[in-house]
């Protein structure tokens, strides 16, 4: 009985440590660093400790008994980011049965969370990995003006959502403006026009300021000898109030200038500060505006003409906003196109990109969207051992991701 | 939990607030893009003669001139070769030198000229599934040459597409092959009616469609209704050309017997040729209504056979009966003769062995399109000399039906030595077909076969290697110059030429782009 118990013990203790994968301290030798935040360093090595990158640099003296991995020949780069991913709400292979990305019920869902809907079994997550991504924001789709909150994840190879979640990242809400919200909640009886987009979301807003005067009121009068009762408790508002307050970094869906610029109106009457447009197929129209506001933008390198609404997507975009000072992420929004973000970044240079600015789209211009650039985005000491490890430069048409690691952990190699 | 702050302030003394901290951009724009666009040269190409001087020519022809010379006249390449290749007068000589010269490329399955934009039905000319059998849908009646997605396309090297009108239902009609120029469709089409496309997989329908047992059966009883209206329409002609002796022969036979007659007796043949006239009446008669309604009354058919037989005896044998004509089996027959190219859209592996099952019963030139599983079969494709029309190369394990996804399914065709071409399957972004040549590269497949797939490899499975794919003397001068590794994306395309006429390397999303860039 007592061994049993001891045994119980031991075994729920071990359950309680296993968890974690430990990092094993490591450095990365002779290899082209592409550190983002400086020059790149022809036979660089990067020391990896504890998780973090310890040093950096041409002549770094790594401690003995340190494992060595010979990266002669090798790019090395920051894990790619990526700001618009639906990996696990709309999990491979494609099934009504999957689809969790888009709570169309109503138009404003702010309440609805990504992370209560991630199917961590997705494969994409491991193709992800093996294209030398690190960390992405998983999204509700674009079918409601505002489709809930984001989740921004590590793509460790770990067992449960809580370990994947980037800790400490800020909370995120997606919204959408354009086509899909109207085209969607017509059926619904709700909206029909842009005009309906606008005043929907609106309203929105407007109820979470009264619900926020209420409940202000509410708090200073409850100690007094006027006291009113207490509100109801509203999940979307308090979501909202959150918008309103700047605790929610808010993403947009947006295409054309003029919802781009509707959307700019909204923020501005609500005063609420956008993070970025997603898509942004035409924000090339709107430049300064944009770069006068410091909204970034995530886009694609060249798709276009799916809808009315991305017949004038051009590929220079991206080349145009950064020019412009504009943070730019070059973003999959599929499980495909994750796979392959550098090769991606490699034809937003075909269209007049310079190289550096198609780095920092895939890593510090996004870890600033995501408000995470603190931790990841660059190869910098301090900041997380998030790597990806290509055969050629990763803007090479033959290159191919050989090794990626998280906090120092590799989670991925090429057999 | 409710955050409780002190909001008390108004919104718009906030908007005010953040309007003057606003961060003014300080930036200039003084990262002004240059492209540059090929519209007007030093050297006047109008004539239609013209040389290609000094470029690296990559033939696809098992041969690559450094410094070669390319002679172009009305719209053909008249020669190709080395320094030996001297540059006769009146032929304006082009100085590509440092640059590659490739035959255009070809993608071997596109919705060019289909679709202008996808979500748009008014704008988008791809078939639907009402009737899951429809072959006789021509993809070249749909296209538009105006479409703002073909310069795209061309700008990038692509000069020539397979377009597919869509993999909807069963057979959804027939592909066409145009060059990407051209005012008119038929300026553009190298081959009306190129193949014969058959979708297998989860791309089903309802009612008996929804399985695949139900599809397979409808697809056989299709070809064989084929089989049956070819045998029909053989015999027709056998009886239709014995008709035709026989006729001659009896109209022969007349002449000699009213020439004896009009010199036996001139009086007595009168009345009797005013009798065959009435029995000629009647008997075209009968054939009309038998032709005209299907279900032609026993009396009818009766009274047929017996003015028939009337007329036998009479020695004026009746014409046969055409089989009525079938625009739907009428489109397969040319399958069922091997002539045209079928199809066949297969992702998994046992739709791919449906496909073999099908070429081997009714003889048909079977090509994969897409097979994502391909390359788990790969020696038998070889063995049986089934092509495959591979990709896109990033097809995904994202539908049941392409859990087997493979970035090197190309590398594994190749190396069991299987015909394959490289596709995008797109419309908007076909301008990315040397990219995915290129990812193939990356996974394994050689970089020649990479650029055979996208060239020689693709008109060969389409049927036009004789004219189109690679650089040889009498074939048409489809020709791009390429600054760098055509593969790479960060290559660019110089110049671009199809049927011998350069292209303006112009597009309606560089009109954007030109209309919003920064200016100093």
């Amino acid at each position: 009985m007592c061994v049993k118990s001891v045994t119980l013990v031991l075994l729920v203790g071990a359950l309680i440590w296993l968890p974690r994968v430990h990092s094993e301290d490591f450095a990365i030798i002779g290899a082209t660093l592409l550190p983002v935040s400086s020059d790149p360093i022809e036979g660089g090595t990067i020391y990896v400790k504890n998780g973090k990158i310890e040093a950096i640099g041409q002549n770094i003296q790594v401690p003995e008994g340190v494992k060595t991995i010979d990266g002669s020949g090798r790019w090395v780069m920051p894990g790619i980011i990526d700001t618009h991913s639906h990996m696990g709400v709309y999990p491979w292979p494609w099934a009504e049965a999957h689809a969790d990305g888009n709570e169309m019920i109503h138009a404003l869902t702010p309440h609805v969370r990504a992370e209560d809907a991630v199917f961590l079994e997705d494969p994409a997550f491991e193709r992800a990995r093996a294209g030398g991504v690190t960390t992405v924001q998983v999204l509700p789709g674009s079918g409601n003006l505002q489709g809930g909150q984001t989740v921004v994840l590590k793509l460790r190879s770990v067992n449960t959502l809580e370990e994947m979640k980037f800790e400490g990242a800020p909370r995120g809400m997606k919204m959408a403006f354009g086509e899909n919200p109207k085209r969607v909640h017509v059926i619904r009886d709700q909206i029909m026009s842009r005009m309906g987009n606008s005043a929907v979301m609106r309203t929105g807003f407007r109820q979470a300021q009264e619900y926020r005067a209420k409940w202000e009121q509410y708090t200073i009068l409850q100690d007094t000898d006027h006291p009113v009762s207490r509100p109801d408790y509203d999940p979307k508002m308090e979501t909202l109030v959150d918008v309103l307050d700047g605790k929610i970094r808010v993403h947009v869906h947006c295409y054309r200038k003029d919802d781009l610029l509707a959307v700019l109106r909204i923020s501005d009457e609500f005063g609420f500060k956008l993070a970025s447009f997603q898509h942004g197929l035409e924000c090339y129209k709107i430049a300064s505006e944009l770069a006068k506001r410091d909204i970034g933008v995530a886009t694609w390198a060249d798709w276009w003409g799916f809808k009315l609404e991305a017949f004038d997507g051009i590929p220079q975009n991206a080349a145009l906003l950064a020019n412009a000072g504009i943070r730019v992420n070059i973003h999959s929004d599929s499980s495909d196109g994750v796979q392959r973000l550098f090769h991606e970044a490699s034809k937003a240079i075909r269209y007049g990109m310079n190289e550096d600015h198609a780095l920092k789209a895939l890593t510090i211009w996004p870890a600033s969207m995501l408000g995470v650039e603190d931790r990841v985005g660059s190869l910098d000491v301090g900041k997380d051992a998030d790597i990806a490890v290509f055969s050629h430069h990763p803007f090479d048409v033959y290159t191919l991701v050989q090794q990626t690691f998280i906090d120092g952990v590799n989670v991925y190699s090429r057999k | 939990m409710i955050s409780v702050t002190k909001h008390t302030e108004y919104p718009r003394r906030k908007i005010e607030k953040m309007k003057q901290s606003a961060r003014v951009s300080l930036l200039k724009p003084l990262c002004l893009l240059i492209i540059t666009i090929h519209g007007l040269h030093a050297e006047d190409t109008r004539s239609g003669k013209f040389a290609l001087v000094g470029g690296s020519v990559v033939t696809m022809a098992g041969r690559t001139y450094e410094a070669g010379t390319i002679l172009v006249d009305e719209g053909k390449i008249i020669d190709v070769g080395g320094s030996e290749v001297d540059v006769p007068f009146k032929y304006a000589k082009i100085d590509v030198k440092g640059f590659s010269i490739l035959p255009g490329l070809i993608d071997s399955n596109t919705h060019l000229g289909l679709i202008e934009i996808d979500m748009e039905p008014d704008s988008r000319e791809i078939s639907k599934i009402d009737d899951p059998i429809m072959p006789q849908i021509r993809a070249a009646d749909g296209i538009n040459p105006a479409s703002s997605l073909i310069p795209v396309a061309r700008i990038n090297g692509i000069t020539t597409a397979m377009v597919n009108p869509g993999e909807n239902g069963l057979f959804s009609g027939q592909g066409a092959i145009i060059d990407l120029a051209g005012d008119l469709v038929s300026d553009m089409l190298v081959e009306t009616s190129a193949v014969i496309l058959l979708n297998l997989g989860d791309s089903g329908g309802g009612g008996s469609l929804s399985s695949r047992m139900g599809r397979m059966a409808i697809i056989r009883e299709t070809f064989q209704r084929a089989k049956e209206y070819k045998a029909h329409k053989d015999r027709f002609s056998e009886e239709l050309s014995r008709f035709e002796k026989k006729r001659k022969m009896a109209a022969e036979n007349t002449r000699t017997s009213e020439k004896n007659a009009a010199s036996a007796d001139k009086a007595g043949s009168k009345d009797e040729s005013s009798e065959r006239k009435e029995g000629e009446t009647k008997k075209s008669d009968s054939t009309a209504a038998g032709n005209g309604a299907g279900a032609s009354s026993k009396e009818d058919s009766s009274k047929k056979e017996d003015s028939g037989k009337d007329l036998a005896d009479k020695e004026e044998p009746l014409p046969p009966m055409p089989p009525s004509l079938d625009l739907k089996l009428e489109s397969l027959v040319r399958a069922l003769d091997g002539k045209v190219p079928v199809f066949v859209r297969a992702h998994r592996l046992d739709d791919i062995l449906r496909a073999i099952e099908l070429k081997r019963e009714y003889k048909l030139n079977v090509v994969i399109n897409h097979g994502t599983d391909a390359y788990k079969v790969a020696a038998q494709l070889a063995k049986e000399g089934i092509a495959v029309v591979v990709g896109p190369i990033n097809t995904q394990p994202d539908s049941f039906e392409t859990l087997g996804a493979s970035y090197a399914n190309a590398a594994k065709l190749s190396e069991a030595g299987v015909l394959f071409s490289i596709q995008t399957e797109d419309d908007h972004n076909v301008r990315n077909l040397p990219f995915m040549a290129g990812l193939a590269c990356a996974n394994g497949l050689d970089r020649d076969e990479a650029l055979r797939s996208i060239t020689i490899n693709a008109a060969k499975i389409l049927g036009i290697d004789d004219r189109y794919g690679s650089i040889e003397k009498g074939k048409v001068a489809n020709l791009i110059v390429v600054k760098g590794d055509v593969l790479q994306p960060r290559s660019s395309i110089e110049r671009v030429f199809i049927r011998g006429k350069e292209i303006a390397l112009g597009s309606r999303q560089l009109e954007l782009y030109e209309k919003f860039r920064p200016r100093n």
